[in-house]
């Protein structure tokens, strides 16, 4: 019930942080860690990728809506991988899905950004 | 390996789980909502479903209830519909959040599934989630 959270820098343009396992209660707080030292950082470009998260719960969303908003202070991006259709449901049916961009994969997210 | 047993859904049945009541254990509780819906072939959206309701549910009482000691949690099959019900121990006041705009885990809590009941006494929650093909 671990959760992984890397971070890596994409061509100068973002930091992509990919996140491994479930996102609750329990590990949120090691994500929402690992994304605030990014942005204390000054990275506002961030490629959150979820391919290998295989649950979220509303204490994830928190983190990720709390992160948005940071990044927004600074006119920054935060978007998301994630191809889970459990994942995406959640996504649509908070609502959250018209406020973050959402893509297939990291080409995608890269393309995006350009 | 021996044969399976015949299929659990030929009667009404209960089961009980109780965990601490500690974030960590959420993960237990998700793993246990997952393999009694898969033993009992509920279908697997539905199921996911209620295994984030079960779980926001819990979360809750965590988050919000600074007395609480452990969960019960019991299931409930019927042929119809599979019932959880929530109970934070030792028994706390009523649970019903009164914060505006509700808490996203329990907006998404309602959503999932297709009733949830706040218990009086003892104070807890009933989550259900009906069972399809059944007339």
């Amino acid at each position: 019930m671990d959760i992984k959270v890397n971070t890596r820098s994409v061509l100068d343009k973002a930091h992509v942080v990919e996140v491994q396992g479930e996102i609750d209660v329990y590990t949120s707080p090691r994500v929402k860690e690992m994304i605030n030292e990014l942005i204390e950082q000054g990275r506002f470009n961030l490629i959150i990728d979820l391919e290998g998260v295989r649950y979220i719960d509303s204490t994830g969303l928190g983190v990720l809506i709390g992160a948005l908003k940071k990044v927004r202070e600074h006119e920054g991006r935060i978007l998301l991988i994630c191809t889970n259709p459990q994942i995406k449901k959640i996504f649509n049916i908070t609502g959250l899905v018209k406020i973050f961009e959402i893509y297939k994969d990291e080409e995608e997210a890269l393309k995006a950004l350009a | 390996m021996p044969e399976p047993g015949p299929p659990l859904q030929a009667g009404p049945f209960q089961l009980g789980l109780t965990v601490p009541a500690q974030a960590e254990f959420l993960g237990v509780v998700r793993l246990a909502v997952a393999g009694l819906c898969h033993r009992l072939d509920v279908p697997p959206d539905r199921g996911e479903d209620l295994k984030m309701a079960v779980d926001e549910a819990c979360s809750y009482c965590i988050q919000t209830l600074p007395a609480l000691e452990r969960i019960a949690i019991r299931f409930e099959m019927a042929p119809d519909r599979l019932c959880v019900r929530i109970l934070p121990q030792p028994p706390q006041g009523p649970l019903v959040s009164s914060e505006q705009p509700p808490p996203l885990g329990l907006v998404l809590m309602e959503a999932l599934i297709d009733a949830v009941e706040w218990l009086e006494n003892p104070a807890g929650l009933r989550l259900t989630v009906n069972l399809p093909g059944v007339p």
